[in-house]
Parts: structure tokens; C-alpha cells; sequence
């Protein structure tokens, strides 16, 4: 991230964004690209409005156009109330957004965020997580750097996974789900899918049951079953109708949920760093 | 006219349009231009250090130390009026005034840099379109802004010391423009040295020698000035102030230049602005120091031996020869970037060939250095020597020359010569071994090396002197004292005969002729690797940035015509109106 973000230099190769190579045109690389680090980068005795105002000069805006980038930053990150408060007395979140703004303040057309939602409380991140799915909407690219998964899973198109530097994996999130928790869920060898059936009561005789029916079961626990079917869909209708019928009371009956948590572990082989 | 009528809009604010108007309105929208005007960091700098509780607290006791000292050097020198005693008044507004310019300022300008590191905020401003040059002029425009602010403070002092007689605008002139420059000097270097610390440590050490150096030198501005305003015959303070301010504001360039380079991205040309500035900044130099030499050596009346010039051309070599251990001590590797910008044209590799980045061209321009100023110290030994026509001495004016030494310069100038170019070869080679077990270029560690090197092989040239020895008459203290032994000992000995000397210590002489049978290999060796770095082939500009060179110009073109179409169509309107 920081050599696209023209930060740091490759030991070999290169990164190129828009065309332009990072390493011998970062000047032209800089004007398309906005970078939020996982660090704040406060200065002291400088209000927020200042601040930002700092960076627009930075970015080469002049006179109406910083006012008016200034003005839309401000509002996107609904941070007018907050435009005369020091930049060293904010709260976590307002920190996040103040840095969002800065990012945003030149109207870059590629974002590198470096883990956006670490430290927020939930309001912070459900609010970070608009925001930024307000600026994929605007057509801008964004690459998000995060250890929480799940959220990535919500916000992104695709995704890299990357372990000691070497690319492990690359593709849109169905296709990562599908290659590394494939054997989760679906087992192309033998057709088969895993379901889990969640019962009220009478877990005894409902393992009985499936015993009886032929269907293997996985895992137990408490009151829910992980139990192996065929990969078809009527199947599964009527594996559900048939319980009703023998008057179980149902509570859950659904595939097994993959996330890319599941896939990422499948994916490093279980080292977590 | 209504309420509403007499204001106007500006920002979304509504502002009563007679201060638009008004002395002060005018005064508010000159303001805006200036920061409108001004690079980034110049704004951002100057607010944060106007609002900062250390330039409040500094102004306010600035401002209490001035009308302290208006009082208490009054009422000393209350018998002394009729004896018009301004020169002592100046001295204390002076020294009030040197803290501020000489500590606090400069310090300030050292935290603003190294703090931009311990926070990483230099990173975000460096991913912006501001450059590593704006950067660090942006933070040498808020010190100036800072230093006349405190000067603003104690000028009504200066005033009230001049209108107590004793001291004239000139020598006031002469004081004040040494204090600002030797401030300016100072800041220069302090951030060039907050640019060079990185690493916690070294920030700590470099604090702690910045701020040790800032206190020794307010102390001596100090003495200083004292010493002249409370005697202001000293005239030469006349040529001396001059130079002390040219070669502070030549050090504060170098400071600055440092700085940019320190501060520039990897693969930026970070060489040739520093090499421009060395190379400018001593010419300067050496020029006030051989015309304030010329007056203060008391040699005859007013005399200038030639020897000066070789005193000149001395210190410029070892000069060079520093700036060499450093520029042979740049990474071999040379980024896309640079080699876009190579020279194309002869003119271009006149221009500025050998100040492009790479150890090789920093090998051969320090050569050139060394050798450049060998030979104009020759051709004005020569010139001199010519001039005065087989006598002794000759007078340009009111300056008489010595002809005595021009021999003996150019026999000590040859072979200092030949003794750096040896030692330059070394650096390079030994630059450029080192980068072949170094992953990523460290200057600062090679320029290291060349320096442990250089003295190691100046000491066991003692030793093996001092080992070797046969005759007590051909070894005096020289040898010892100074690390040149080899060139001094051949040196004095050469005013007796050089071959005598070597024929009565043949164990020195056979030294001597397997160093410089080494240093001639080395030499030749170096040569031939650094002149195939200026063979080096310009990269082509990639084509994505030919494209969009092209399209914002087409886009300028586009706008210029669309201008000119609604003036036409302007003109045509007002003319058919008048019709």
C-alpha cells in the first residue's frame, strides 16, 4: 500500500496506477490517488477546517475550488459542526472522518485505505462503512486494507489475500468464498452440501431419524446438526418437508453460512500472523 | 439603501461592503492574496506558530526585555548622555534581540521538521503535490515571518539607542544584517540536520548538538556585538560583516538544498540542486575570503602574498575533497526518473553532466574541483609572476605582491593535488564495493567509511614515518602534527631537494614509490569506471505521460479558445450596442 501510495520505493518491479508508474512519475500518480494511512497525522494548534484547508493548498486548489472542496468534504463526512475544533481533541471516530476528508479533499479518483475501521465504536464504523460505500457508489476505486473480514465481505468487489508478502489469492469475493470454503460447504467430488438443522427439542430421536434415513451426520452440537446432503435443491425441500412431517420443531434449517474469515484461514493454511 | 444592499457576499459570509472599501478592508484582502498566494506549508507553519504558546510567551518577553533594558540603560547611562553612549544602548537591544533570532527561531524551525518525522505527517504533505523543495521553503518562510515579528518588537529599542547618539544607521545596518543572516544561516542548518536524523536516537543526538551550538553561538553573537558597539572603532567589522553574512546565507542555502535532498522521494534527482549550491555557495565564499584576507594579513603594508591564493586554493581542495567523499558515496543505482532527465546535448553535459546524481559523476566533479581550483591558482601565479616582470614584488594599487612563494605553491599545490585525487579514488571504489553488500542506498554510512579510511591511512602514514625515519633533519613536528605526513615531510624536505631527501631515506622513498604506484592504479581504474557512468543512455519519457502532456495542452488550448470567442463575441455586442 505505501508503494502505491508512493511512499516507498519497490525493491524491483513496479505499481502503476491510471498508467503512470509509481516510481518514476509519482508527481502525476499523487493527483489521482488519495491515501489514508492507519495513523492520524495531527498538527497542533490547527482547527479542523484549518487542517483540511492545509491539504487542499497542498493538492493545488486555489481560491473558489478549495472553498468548494472544502465545503463538499465537510458535509460528506458531516463534519461542519466540528470545523472550528482542534484537530488534537477528537474523538477516534471524528479522527477517522477527519482523515477521510483529507483524503478526499483533492477529489482523488483512487483511495487506499489503510484499515478505516480499526478503533471505531459500531456507530463510527456503520457510519465509515456509508461513507465509503457512498464513494464506490460515486464511481471511485477504493482499496481497503482490513483485518476485519466481515466487513470487507460487505463492502468489496474483490479481494487480495496477501501472506509474508507473497499473493496468495485474488478474485471477487464469490470466488474466493467458493475456492477456499468450498469443502465447507460444498464438496464437488461427491455432490454433496452441508446443512445445518436446528431443533427445538427430541434431539435424540431426530439423530435416530437421520440415521434411519440415510443421512450422514457431521456434527452435534446442543441442539443443532451439521449433516451432509445431496447438492440439489428439491432434495433439500423435501428433506425439510419430511421433517415437519415427523413433527420436529424446526428452528433453523439453512446452508452452512461461508465467510471469508473461513476462506482466509483456508487460504494462509491456518497461520494467522 | 437597505441593510441588506450594503453588504456583500464573500465565502457565504455576508461582510458590510464599506470594509471591502475601507483602508483596512483593503488591508483584509491584501492578506488573502498573500495566502492565497503562498505555498501551503508557508501558510500552514505560520498559523500554527503565530497561535503557539512558545511565540506568544517569546514576543511578550521580548517585548518586556526591550522596555526593561529602554529603562535600565537609561538610568545607567544617565551621566553618560553628553558622552553619546548609543553604541553601548544598541548592544543590549542587541543582545535581547539575538536570543529570539539566534535560539528560538532556528529551534523552532528544527522541531517543525523533526516533529513532521516523529509524527509521520511529512508523509501525508509528501503524497500531496507539494515538493520536497515547497516543504522545506515553507518552513524557511514561517521562520523568517517569526524572526521579523521579534524584530518588529525590538526596533523601537533600536530606534531610542540611535537617537541617543554614538552610533549611525550604517553600523546599526551592519549589526542587524550580520544577526539576521547569521539566524537565517542558523535555521538553514538546523533543518538540514532535522532532515538527516531520522532514528529516535540520532533526533535526540541531533537535538542536543543544535541546540548546544545555537547557545554557543548567541553567546558569541553575544561578545560580539558588544565588543563592537562598545567600541566602534572597529572598523573592520566594515569588511568583516559582508562575509559573515554571505557565508551564512551560503550555509543556510546548503542547509536548505541538504534538507530538500533529505526530504525528496528515492527515485527524485536529489543531487544536483545540493552539488549546484557547493559548487556556487564556495566560489562566493572563497571570493569575500581572499578580499577580507587581503586586508586583515599583516604581511607588509597592505601586502597579498601570492601565497593567499594558495591558501584559497587550499581549502577549496579539502573542500571539494569532503564534498567528494560524500558525492562517491551516493547509491550506483539511478532511477527512470533521473535518467529521463540526463543531458541530451554537449551543451546540456557542460551544463550540468557532472551534476547529475551518481557516484561516478560525483567522483569526476569533485575531481574537477579539486583540479579547477589547482589551476586557477596556478594561472594566477602565473599571471602574477608575468605581470611583475623578474622583480620580487608588484602593486596593484595600493597592493603590493610577493613573488617568493609562487614556486613553493605550486610545488605544494601539485602535490596536494595529486594527494586528494588519490584519496577520491579510493572513496569511489570503496563506495562502490560497498553498495554491492548494501540493500538499499546509506550514504551517510559510506560517507562514514571514506572519513575512517581517509584517517587511518593519514595515521599509519605516521606511523610508518615515524618507523622508517633515518635522518632527525628531514622529520620535523609538521609531520606529526599534521595528518598530511607524507605530503608535508616531501614537502619541506622538497626546499632542500626532493631527490636528495629520497636518496638519504630509501626505505621512505620506496614507500612513497609503491603508494603512488597503488594510488596511479587505483586512480586509473577509478577513472575508467566513473566516465562509463557518462555513458549512461537517456530513458525516453513513457508514452501514458506523453498522452497527458498532450491532452492538458490541448485542454489549455481548448479554454484559451473559448476565450477569445466570447470576447470576440463581446466586442461585436458593445459595438452593435453603440451602433
Amino acid at each position: 500500500m505505501r508503494i502505491l501510495a508512493t511512499l516507498d520505493e519497490p525493491d524491483y518491479g513496479d505499481a502503476f496506477v491510471d498508467g503512470f508508474s509509481v516510481v518514476d512519475d509519482p508527481d502525476r500518480v499523487r493527483q489521482r490517488l488519495g491515501f489514508m494511512p492507519d495513523y492520524y497525522g495531527a498538527y497542533p494548534d490547527c482547527n479542523c477546517v484549518e487542517y483540511l484547508d492545509f491539504f487542499a493548498r497542498s493538492n493545488g486548489l486555489k481560491g473558489g475550488e478549495r472553498r468548494d472542496a472544502l465545503n463538499r468534504v465537510l458535509e460528506f463526512t458531516h463534519m461542519q459542526h466540528m470545523a472550528e475544533k482542534p484537530t488534537t481533541g477528537l474523538s477516534k471516530g471524528m479522527k477517522q472522518r477527519l482523515c477521510l476528508g483529507r483524503t478526499l479533499i483533492h477529489d482523488p479518483s483512487v483511495l487506499i485505505l489503510d484499515e478505516p475501521a480499526a478503533g471505531l465504536d459500531p456507530r463510527a464504523r456503520i457510519e465509515l462503512k456509508e461513507m465509503i460505500r457512498g464513494l464506490s457508489e460515486a464511481g471511485k476505486t477504493l482499496l481497503i486494507s482490513s483485518h476485519i473480514l466481515s466487513e470487507l465481505a460487505e463492502m468489496c468487489d474483490r479481494v487480495l489475500i496477501i501472506e509474508h508478502g507473497n499473493l496468495i489469492a485474488a478474485g471477487s469475493i464469490d470466488d474466493i468464498l467458493s475456492r477456499f470454503t468450498g469443502e465447507g460447504e460444498h464438496d464437488s467430488a461427491t455432490q454433496t452440501v452441508r446443512l445445518t438443522v436446528d431443533v427445538l427439542d427430541g434431539v435424540c430421536e431426530l439423530s435416530e431419524w437421520f440415521k434411519g434415513h440415510g443421512i450422514e451426520i457431521v456434527s452435534q452440537v446442543r441442539n443443532a446438526f451439521e449433516i451432509l446432503v445431496e447438492d440439489d435443491r428439491a432434495v433439500q425441500a423435501d428433506l425439510l418437508k419430511r421433517l415437519i412431517d415427523a413433527r420436529y420443531s424446526i428452528v433453523r434449517f439453512s446452508a452452512k453460512q461461508r465467510t471469508l474469515e473461513e476462506a482466509f484461514l483456508k487460504a494462509t493454511k491456518g497461520r494467522i500472523q | 439603501m437597505s441593510s441588506e444592499s450594503s453588504q456583500v457576499k464573500t465565502d457565504g459570509n455576508l461582510v458590510p461592503s464599506r470594509i471591502l472599501t475601507e483602508p483596512l478592508g483593503r488591508l483584509d484582502r491584501l492578506q488573502d492574496w498573500v495566502a492565497e498566494v503562498s505555498p501551503a506549508i508557508f501558510v500552514k507553519e505560520t498559523r500554527q506558530a503565530l497561535k503557539s504558546r512558545q511565540f506568544v510567551i517569546t514576543f511578550l518577553l521580548l517585548l518586556a526585555a526591550t522596555v526593561f533594558w529602554s529603562f535600565l540603560g537609561t538610568v545607567i547611562l544617565a551621566t553618560e548622555i553628553p558622552n553619546s553612549p548609543g553604541g553601548f544602548m544598541a548592544s543590549g537591544f542587541f543582545m535581547i534581540l539575538a536570543f529570539p533570532l539566534g535560539i528560538v527561531v532556528p529551534f523552532s524551525a528544527y522541531r517543525s521538521l523533526s516533529r513532521e518525522f516523529e509524527e509521520d505527517t511529512l508523509q501525508l504533505v509528501s503524497i500531496t503535490q507539494t515538493t520536497a523543495r515547497g516543504i522545506i521553503a515553507g518552513k524557511l518562510g514561517s521562520s523568517l515571518l517569526q524572526m521579523l515579528m521579534y524584530l518588529s518588537a525590538v526596533l523601537p529599542g533600536l530606534a531610542y539607542a540611535y537617537l541617543m547618539q554614538g552610533i549611525d544607521l550604517e553600523q546599526l545596518w551592519y549589526v542587524l544584517s550580520m544577526l539576521i543572516a547569521g539566524s537565517i544561516g542558523e535555521i538553514g542548518l538546523s533543518l538540514g540536520l532535522a532532515a538527516l536524523a531520522r532514528r529516535f536516537f540520532l533526533r535526540v543526538i541531533s537535538m542536543l548538538v543544535n541546540l548546544a551550538a545555537l547557545v554557543y553561538l548567541f553567546v558569541v553573537c553575544c561578545v560580539i556585538t558588544y565588543s563592537y558597539l562598545a567600541d566602534v572603532s572597529f572598523d573592520e567589522f566594515v569588511y568583516v560583516s559582508p562575509v559573515v553574512s554571505f557565508i551564512a546565507i551560503g550555509l543556510a542555502a546548503l542547509g536548505f538544498e541538504a534538507a530538500v535532498s533529505l526530504v525528496s522521494f528515492e527515485a527524485d534527482n536529489r543531487s544536483t540542486g545540493l552539488r549546484r549550491t557547493m559548487s556556487i555557495g564556495f566560489v562566493v565564499f572563497a571570493c569575500l575570503f581572499g578580499a577580507v584576507l587581503s586586508r586583515q594579513v599583516p604581511i607588509g603594508q597592505q601586502a597579498v602574498p601570492v601565497v593567499l591564493v594558495w591558501v584559497v586554493a587550499w581549502i577549496a581542495m579539502h573542500y571539494w575533497l569532503v564534498l567528494g567523499a560524500f558525492m562517491s558515496a551516493e547509491s550506483p543505482g539511478m532511477s527512470k526518473r533521473v535518467r529521463r532527465e540526463l543531458p541530451k546535448t554537449v551543451v546540456g553535459h557542460l551544463e550540468r553532466g557532472l551534476l547529475m546524481p551518481g557516484p561516478g559523476r560525483g567522483y569526476l566533479c569533485a575531481l574537477a574541483g579539486i583540479w579547477g581550483w589547482f589551476l586557477a591558482a596556478v594561472s594566477i601565479s602565473l599571471v602574477v609572476t608575468f605581470w611583475a616582470g623578474g622583480q620580487d614584488t608588484f602593486a596593484i594599487g595600493a597592493m603590493n605582491f610577493s613573488l617568493r612563494e609562487v614556486d613553493q605553491g605550486i610545488i605544494i599545490g601539485t602535490i596536494l593535488s595529486i594527494y586528494l585525487t588519490a584519496f577520491l579514488s579510493l572513496f569511489y571504489l570503496l563506495g562502490i564495493s560497498l553498495y554491492r553488500f548494501l540493500p538499499k542506498p546509506r550514504p551517510v554510512l559510506a560517507f562514514i567509511c571514506n572519513g575512517a579510511v581517509f584517517a587511518l591511512a593519514n595515521i599509519t602514514s605516521v606511523f610508518l614515518l615515524e618507523a622508517t625515519k633515518t635522518n632527525w633533519n628531514d622529520y620535523n613536528l609538521w609531520a606529526i602534527a599534521c595528518p598530511y605526513s607524507i605530503f608535508f615531510t616531501t614537502f619541506n624536505s622538497g626546499r632542500s631537494g626532493i631527490f636528495d631527501f629520497l636518496s638519504r631515506n630509501p626505505l621512505q622513498a620506496s614507500a612513497l614509490g609503491i603508494v603512488a604506484i597503488v594510488a596511479t592504479g587505483l586512480t586509473l581504474f577509478s577513472l575508467w569506471h566513473a566516465v562509463r557512468e557518462l555513458a549512461i543512455i537517456p530513458n525516453a519519457i513513457p508514452q501514458r505521460v506523453l498522452d497527458e502532456m498532450e491532452a492538458a495542452k490541448a485542454k489549455k488550448q481548448e479554454v484559451l479558445t473559448e476565450e477569445s470567442i466570447e470576447e470576440i463575441f463581446e466586442q461585436h455586442q458593445s459595438t452593435a450596442q453603440s451602433e
